[in-house]
């Protein structure tokens, strides 16, 4: 409860610092004021990859170790996953609209396969749901988890291999393109929204143990049964 | 007996039902040949323009109704069939590969009516060296018939199955579909089909990785 407090303070806090940077940030040379919605549109987009990472992580961790904690997390993360791409999605065709002239261009190939990627997200989230069984649920979404994720790389690395609108790496390994206030609003933007990922996964695993350890003393008590230990999940 | 003989055997079993309820051959089928009839009649557009677009028409009927092959309900065992098949099977590995051979030779199957129906409906512009397009389609209903067959062996058994096959298949064949698009594409401008073919050799190899890998978790229900 503690580390979910601190996470929850220390997100808002940065949220509120970056989103302040973005705001005074100086306006780009070519997209004007337009470009202060790519603090936000990036930093989603990073979100939903690492939440994405870690539905991965969790899948394998819960094949290899069979913790009910660990298919919680995995699914946990993809339920922010799936929130922090249909973000990325918006904001980008927010900010595609009067730079590119149109919200949507079916000739970028990051735009189109992240819409891709939701939907198999999506489909992910949809096959727990219809499976009430825990440890089949775990394990068929251990599977799922493990092959959606190969949309990410796919989503990444989809504009060198078909037709892109996208720009090309803006930090790059012989030194960042940006100027200095610029890349201080987009760096603690990133920071900033990678807390709110945290705190949100800690809340919703959270969550989700509170409600089984609910449900499980519900059914005990219907049976007459000692309560389990929450540790236990 | 041998993996691949117990494979074998899955995929004869299923071809075999598949012969017998005539599934792909009279309902897939004509079901996909009436999409590429209804797509020019909502889109209203000009010849020239249908012509520009055949191939990319082909290539999404076949991801799309290509679902409805590897998901065909003559190869949904009931779960007195799948006890049967844990009790009689020796390698769980053997359901996913004899399942995604079956799909493929059927897959390969609607690929070749369908690709004459839709040259004759669309005139498309085909590219001087159309004949690689040949192993492309062949790869490209190799990865649809594994994907489709993982994702099967994924819903067997649950609520609202039919309908989430369909949106987790589709979703996950989509680098099959652009691998497919590229080639084509790069055909068209005589350019080298090297990085699709192994886009697509890659969903084959990783996918099929993942259903082996998996078979053992997934064959319990």
């Amino acid at each position: 409860m503690k580390t979910q407090r601190i996470f929850a303070w220390l997100a808002t806090v940065a949220l509120g610092y970056g989103l302040y940077l973005a705001i005074t940030s100086p306006p780009d040379a070519v997209q004007g004021e337009f470009v202060r919605i790519f603090y936000v549109h990036v930093s989603t987009a990073w979100v939903a990859f690492a939440a994405f990472g870690v539905t991965l992580t969790g899948s394998l961790a819960w094949l290899a170790l069979k913790r009910p904690i660990l298919d919680r997390t995995a699914a946990a993360s993809a339920e922010i996953g799936v929130f922090f791409t249909g973000l990325a999605i918006m904001t980008g065709m927010i900010w595609g609209k009067p730079v590119w002239g149109t919200a949507w261009n079916w000739g970028d190939a990051r735009l189109v396969s992240t819409a891709v990627m939701f939907f198999v997200y999506v489909g992910y989230l949809a096959l727990r749901r219809t499976i009430s069984d825990k440890r089949v649920r775990a394990n068929r979404s251990a599977v799922l988890g493990s092959m959606a994720f190969l949309m990410v790389p796919a989503v990444y690395f989809s504009v060198n291999i078909w037709r892109t609108l996208h720009q090309g790496p803006t930090i790059r390994s012989d030194g960042a393109s940006m100027d200095p206030a610029m890349l201080a609003a987009f760096l603690t933007n990133l920071a900033a929204f990678s807390l709110v990922f945290v705190a949100l996964l800690i809340t919703r695993v959270r969550l989700e143990l509170l409600a089984e350890s609910v449900a499980t003393d519900e059914a005990s008590e219907r049976h007459g049964l000692a309560t389990p230990d929450l540790e236990m999940l | 007996m041998s993996l691949w003989k117990q494979a074998w055997l899955i995929a004869r079993t299923d071809l075999r039902v598949e012969g017998r309820s005539g599934e792909i051959l009279w309902i897939v089928l004509p079901y996909g040949a009436l999409a590429l009839f209804l797509i020019p009649i909502a889109t209203a557009l000009p010849l020239r323009v249908l012509s520009d677009i055949g191939i990319g028409m082909y290539w999404v009927v076949v991801l799309l109704f290509g679902m409805f092959v590897t998901l065909r309900q003559s190869s949904q065992a009931s779960p007195q069939e799948r006890d049967l098949m844990r009790l009689t099977l020796g390698d769980p590995a053997a359901l996913f590969l004899g399942k995604s051979v079956a799909s493929t030779t059927l897959l390969g199957v609607f690929q070749l009516v369908m690709g004459p129906i839709s040259v004759a409906f669309f005139n498309p512009a085909l590219p001087p060296q159309w004949w690689l397009l040949i192993p492309v389609s062949a790869l490209l209903a190799l990865a649809m018939a594994m994907t489709g067959t993982l994702v099967g062996l994924l819903v067997a058994g649950t609520r609202s199955s039919t309908a989430l096959a369909p949106l987790l298949a589709a979703g996950l064949a989509f680098p099959s579909l652009v691998g497919a698009s590229i080639a084509t594409s790069n055909l068209a401008d005589e350019k080298s089909i090297v990085t699709p073919i192994a886009l697509l050799l890659l969903v084959v190899a990783v996918t099929s990785a993942i259903g082996i890998a998996s078979s053992t978790l997934l064959e319990d229900q």
